[in-house]
């Protein structure tokens, strides 16, 4: 199912909402300045950030998304390896130790999205924008509560 | 150039106040210790050029922009439409310190301990700057940060200076619509600093902030 992260007012953690998204809108389309709505502005440092904090909470990184310079995807097996290494420093020395292995063990690399899984096998994938897809039916209440919120990425 | 040109005038000042202005005093105050007066005079003396290295060169914090793909400083953002919209345009930011004397220094460091930021915004553009990740990196908060509802980003000058460079980030250009229409507007690019108690704001209004590139464009 897929929904967007929108932020309201001045882009603090609680003013955060999820708006249905099933015609797979840009994000930026649901920008809407004069009225306060934003959506967030993610980065790799940012969801580095929330897998750091999905660790601490319980959850599961199953997998971060990683593009090379020219947005392009680096092919199932590199994204594997990259993103293996990315999670197990991001467990070990948390944010630090994965930002720095992002920069210099993979420069060209970005980080576009992250799949998180929770203790009841839920699983939350956010990508750049805000773009949030979750099984179907699932609340992503527990991933804003437990993890967005605390995290005051964007 | 400047710097060696500012001591140099300040030796020239401090040799003189030791040299001549002390004794001319001294025949005004003949029963004044002839060495309290010197150094007074040359205490005062440092202290005056010092102010007026800071006036005439005040410390600065630049902004510094390039490609990935060239190691030189961009004076301008001219950024192909095309590769905006696929949000392809990567670039580098580089954040330095430099100051002229040791004044300027301190009052780097005195708006430092008050949570130095810079904001970087260009508030006109067609394109906001996302931040995809900046250094030293920071368990607490990031060191540069896009702001939601903006085009910009805040960079975070609390931590000491680092040797080359105090921050450095690696950011997107992202369109602001779905559809991106080229003009031929230039987008200025604004640097501002803010630092959070008063005496630290006092020396932020001191410090001179700019970026390499002035502006920001779009081509076909």
């Amino acid at each position: 199912m897929m929904s967007q992260l929108v932020l309201r007012s001045d882009g603090r953690p609680e003013g955060v909402d999820v708006v249905a998204n099933p015609g797979n809108a840009p994000s930026i389309s649901f920008e809407n300045r004069d009225a306060g709505v934003y959506i967030p502005r993610l980065g790799s440092q940012d969801f580095i950030r929330l897998a750091v904090r999905a660790l601490q909470r319980g959850w599961e990184v199953e997998r971060f998304e990683i593009l090379d310079s020219t947005q392009s995807s680096v092919g199932e097996s590199r994204e594997h390896e990259v993103s293996e290494a990315i999670a197990t420093a991001a467990s070990i020395g948390g944010i630090t130790a994965a930002v720095s292995l992002l920069t210099t063990s993979y420069p060209t690399f970005s980080v576009s999205g992250v799949e998180l899984v929770a203790s009841d096998d839920t699983s939350v994938i956010l990508r750049r924008g805000g773009v949030l897809l979750t099984d179907e039916g699932a609340s992503p209440k527990s991933f804003i509560e437990d993890i967005w919120r605390p995290s005051r990425v964007a | 150039m400047k710097a060696t040109i500012a001591r140099l005038s300040q030796l020239l000042a401090l040799y003189f106040a030791l040299f001549h202005i002390g004794p001319w005093v001294n025949s005004f105050l003949p029963d004044a210790n002839p060495l309290l007066i010197e150094v007074f005079a040359v205490v005062l003396t440092a202290i005056a050029t010092e102010l007026l290295i800071v006036a005439v060169s005040p410390p600065e914090v630049s902004v510094d922009w390039r490609d990935e793909r060239n190691p030189n400083v961009l004076r301008e953002l001219n950024v192909d439409s095309t590769r905006l919209v696929a949000g392809e345009i990567y670039l580098q930011m580089s954040v330095t310190g430099r100051a002229r004397s040791p004044l300027g220094w301190l009052v780097l460091a005195i708006a430092r301990r008050g949570d130095l930021q810079l904001r970087v915004d260009m508030p006109a553009a067609p394109s906001y700057i996302l931040v995809d990740v900046s250094l030293p990196p920071s368990e607490d908060a990031d060191r540069v940060r896009s702001v939601a509802g903006s085009n910009g980003v805040t960079i975070d000058l609390s931590h000491p200076p680092l040797p080359n460079t105090w921050v450095w980030a690696r950011v997107l250009l992202q369109p602001r619509h779905p559809d991106v229409i080229v003009t031929n507007d230039l987008f200025d690019i604004v640097v501002s600093r803010h630092a959070s108690t008063r005496f630290a704001r006092a020396c932020a209004r001191v410090i001179r902030t700019s970026s390499s590139a002035k502006t920001m464009s779009l081509y076909r």
